[in-house]
Parts: structure tokens; sequence; C-alpha cells
């Protein structure tokens, strides 16, 4: 009588490789952990981080949701690409997926001029020091997975691409967590 | 459609209704009680969060790793919405 092994079954397995799992559950944690440290910090000086949250561009934020939601479907599919073999729309994907990092990025980065121009910067508060350096965690993610996913498409095989796509996704589910919490929570 | 394609579509939906109600917000401060605005805008996170884990990261053939998994996400959430609400009764 054959017996199936338990690895075998495809619905207990994980997908990918496990170590991209710890690695995301351990950023997801340290993610986690900054975010609730806010939210306490909040409890303290709940006006405080209304004033402050009212100087961000949430605009911005919902805007770069939407890019950064869009890069995962992208990454999505050119990981889709890479196990069909189609190396050149998985390059294309991969392309598509790091020229949002970019765009990303630049709005970020158009955010932070603008608040530091206002003479708002880690120096300025509980808010402002918490919101550079969560956000700033998350910018530096955002760099290393454009650079990984750039790096990846250089050999479009799924060995190579699953890893700094599922990185994405984390970077994606990150910005999930990150936006509601730092930008529209603190509102009045 | 795929349901890939149609995750990406749930959640671009959710978040413009998301942006929609902050912008209704401003106008109208209390169109809805803040402890529910909080509880709202977490549940929009988790929506899409959870979309994110089931099918940008393949989670929705897994059995027990998806339930853990969504399940450790929710208590994360939960924990969000416990800090994020005291204030709320606070004021």
């Amino acid at each position: 009588m054959m017996v199936a092994h338990p690895r075998q079954n495809m619905a207990d397995r994980l997908p990918g490789n496990p170590l991209i799992w710890i690695l995301i559950a351990s950023e997801l944690l340290v993610f986690g952990i900054a975010l609730a440290g806010f939210l306490a910090a909040r409890m303290i000086e709940p006006q405080l981080f209304a004033k402050g949250a009212q100087k961000l561009h949430a605009f911005s934020g919902a805007f770069n949701m939407a890019v950064l939601l869009t890069s995962g479907w992208a990454a999505a599919v050119a990981q889709e690409h890479s196990r069909t073999g189609n190396e050149m729309w998985t390059r294309l994907w991969l392309g598509v997926v790091a020229a949002l990092g970019c765009a990303f990025l630049f709005i970020k980065g158009q955010e932070y001029a603008d608040l530091i121009k206002q003479g708002l910067d880690t120096d300025s508060g509980t808010f402002y020091m918490m919101y550079y350096l969560i956000t700033g965690f998350h910018v530096a993610h955002v760099v290393f997975g454009v650079v990984v996913l750039g790096l990846a498409s250089i050999v479009p095989k799924p060995a190579f691409v699953e890893p700094p796509v599922a990185f994405w996704h984390m970077v994606d589910l990150v910005w999930v967590l990150v936006f509601p919490v730092v930008y529209l929570l603190p509102l009045p | 459609m795929k349901q890939l394609d149609r995750s990406w579509l749930t959640m671009m939906v959710v978040m413009t209704l998301t942006a929609t109600a902050v912008q209704l917000r401003g106008h109208l401060p209390d169109l809805v009680p803040d402890w529910l605005w909080v509880l709202l805008l977490l549940l929009a996170a988790f929506l899409k969060g959870r979309l994110v884990l089931l099918d940008f990261l393949e989670l929705r053939a897994t059995k027990i790793w998806r339930s853990a998994i969504i399940a450790s996400f929710a208590a994360i959430m939960s924990l969000f919405l416990g800090l994020a609400v005291v204030p709320e009764f606070q004021s």
C-alpha cells in the first residue's frame, strides 16, 4: 500500500522558499511592533498626532497605495510568465514592477521634500520622528526590492524570480498597514 | 478574469472607497462615530492585506498555512484596533 508523504500534499505546503516566509514573518513582526508603538504613542498625545497627520499628504499616500498594489499584481504576472518559461515577458513585467517601485519612491520623495521645506523633520516631535522612522524603513525596503527585482530579471527563471517577488508582496503588505495607521487613523 | 485580477480590482475598489470616505469625513466629521471610523479603516486594510496574502503570496491553495497566517494577520489588526480605539473613548 502506498502512503503519501506529508510533503507531497501541496495543500499543506507553503508556496515558494520557506526562508522567504521566515523573512516575511520577521519583517511583518518588526513593522507590526513599530506600528503598535506608533499607536501607543498616539494614545499619550492624540492632539499632537492629529495635528501632525493633517500635514501629511494623505492623497499621495493613497496614490502610492494604488501604485504598490498594481506593482504587486504586475509582480504576480511576471512570476506566472517565469513559470511558463517566457523570459521576455518575465523581464518586461519585472521592468513594470521596478518602474512602479521608482514611481512610489518619487512620490514619497516629493512628500518628504515638502515636509522638510516646512521645517518638519525628525526633530519636530514624536509624531514626525516615528513617521520618518516607519516610512523611511519602508522606503529602504522598496529600494532593496527594486534592486533585487532588477537582478532577478538577469536570470528570469522561477527559482530567481519567486523570492524577490515574494519580498515585493511583503513590501506591498506593509504599506497596506502603514498607510491607514500613520496617515489616516491619527486624523481628527 | 482570473482570481489574481479579481483580487487586484477588489483592492483598488476598496482603496478608492477608503479615499472617498476620507474626503467625505473631512467635510462631514460627525458622519460616523470615531470608533466606527477606526474600525472601518482597519477593516479595509485587513481586506486588502488578506487578498495580498491569498492571491499575491499564493496562500489560497494551501490549507493549514492559509488559516494560520490569516489568523496571525487578524491578530495584528486586532491589536492595532485595540490601540487605535482607546484614544477615541478617552477624548
